[in-house]
């Protein structure tokens, strides 16, 4: 399988973040547990929407939450 | 909740999801298994001309369907009460992310496909001569089949993620 292009930092702001849950951000954003997991792990690129939502929660840059990686990139 | 215990959870846990998708598979199984058997014996009793053969096979059709559906939906009702009660945490089962919504859609897909073979399949069988009983069990196999598929894949793309 192709590596995914999209990158995240989201498991180091949930440390900051006083270690926020996976629930806990599941909660603040409107998705299950089961999607922070996939999106963490970068089995699932969130929609522009979504990533937007989890970087207001760690009140952060859209870019500091998520990278684009180009050499990933397969299209 | 800490990383080595979240960690442990994600790859032991089911998700409602999950659940849900083997309740529903389980119940296909289980209704396809009893259908089929019922289906077969009447067939074996009865003897049919061509008219009688597809008047039996469309109203097993239908019969199928409605008993499917409402057997569907009392086993996600009490899915939804029993996992209230085992885990004590109260989801909304009708709740669904965008995940969950892409997910939903890329079974499907695979489902219609394997369908729209069988149906192909079905029109060529009668195309060659074959009988219309053939044709009639040949598009349920493949109807019982896609839901099987359908579910399988969803299942799949739930355990890796995406």
């Amino acid at each position: 399988m192709a590596t995914n292009p999209i990158s995240n930092n989201i498991r180091k702001l949930r440390f900051y973040h006083d270690e926020m849950t996976q629930k806990e951000l599941a909660d603040r954003v409107g998705v299950t547990r089961q999607t922070i997991v996939a999106i963490e792990n970068a089995k699932y690129s969130p929609s522009l929407e979504l990533a937007f939502r989890i970087a207001h929660v760690f009140g952060a840059p859209l870019e500091e939450v998520f990278a684009y990686n180009p050499k990933d990139d397969s299209f | 909740m800490s990383y080595q215990e979240e960690k442990f959870q994600r790859e032991t846990s089911l998700s409602y999801r999950e659940k849900s998708v083997i309740a529903a598979m389980i119940t296909s199984f289980v209704i396809y298994g009893i259908f089929s058997v019922a289906v077969y014996q009447r067939y074996q009793a009865g003897s049919f001309d061509t008219s009688e053969v597809l008047l039996f096979w469309g109203r097993a059709i239908l019969i199928l369907a409605g008993v499917i559906i409402v057997f569907q939906i009392l086993t996600q009702i009490a899915l939804a009460i029993i996992n209230t009660i085992v885990t004590r945490e109260e989801e909304d089962p009708s709740f669904e992310d965008e995940r969950d919504k892409l997910i939903e859609l890329r079974g499907r897909r695979v489902s219609a496909n394997v369908f729209a073979i069988g149906f192909l399949l079905a029109m060529a069988l009668l195309a060659f001569g074959q009988p219309p009983t053939v044709m009639f069990v040949t598009l349920m196999a493949f109807m019982i089949g896609s839901d099987i598929v359908e579910s399988l894949y969803t299942l799949y793309l739930y355990r890796r993620g995406f």
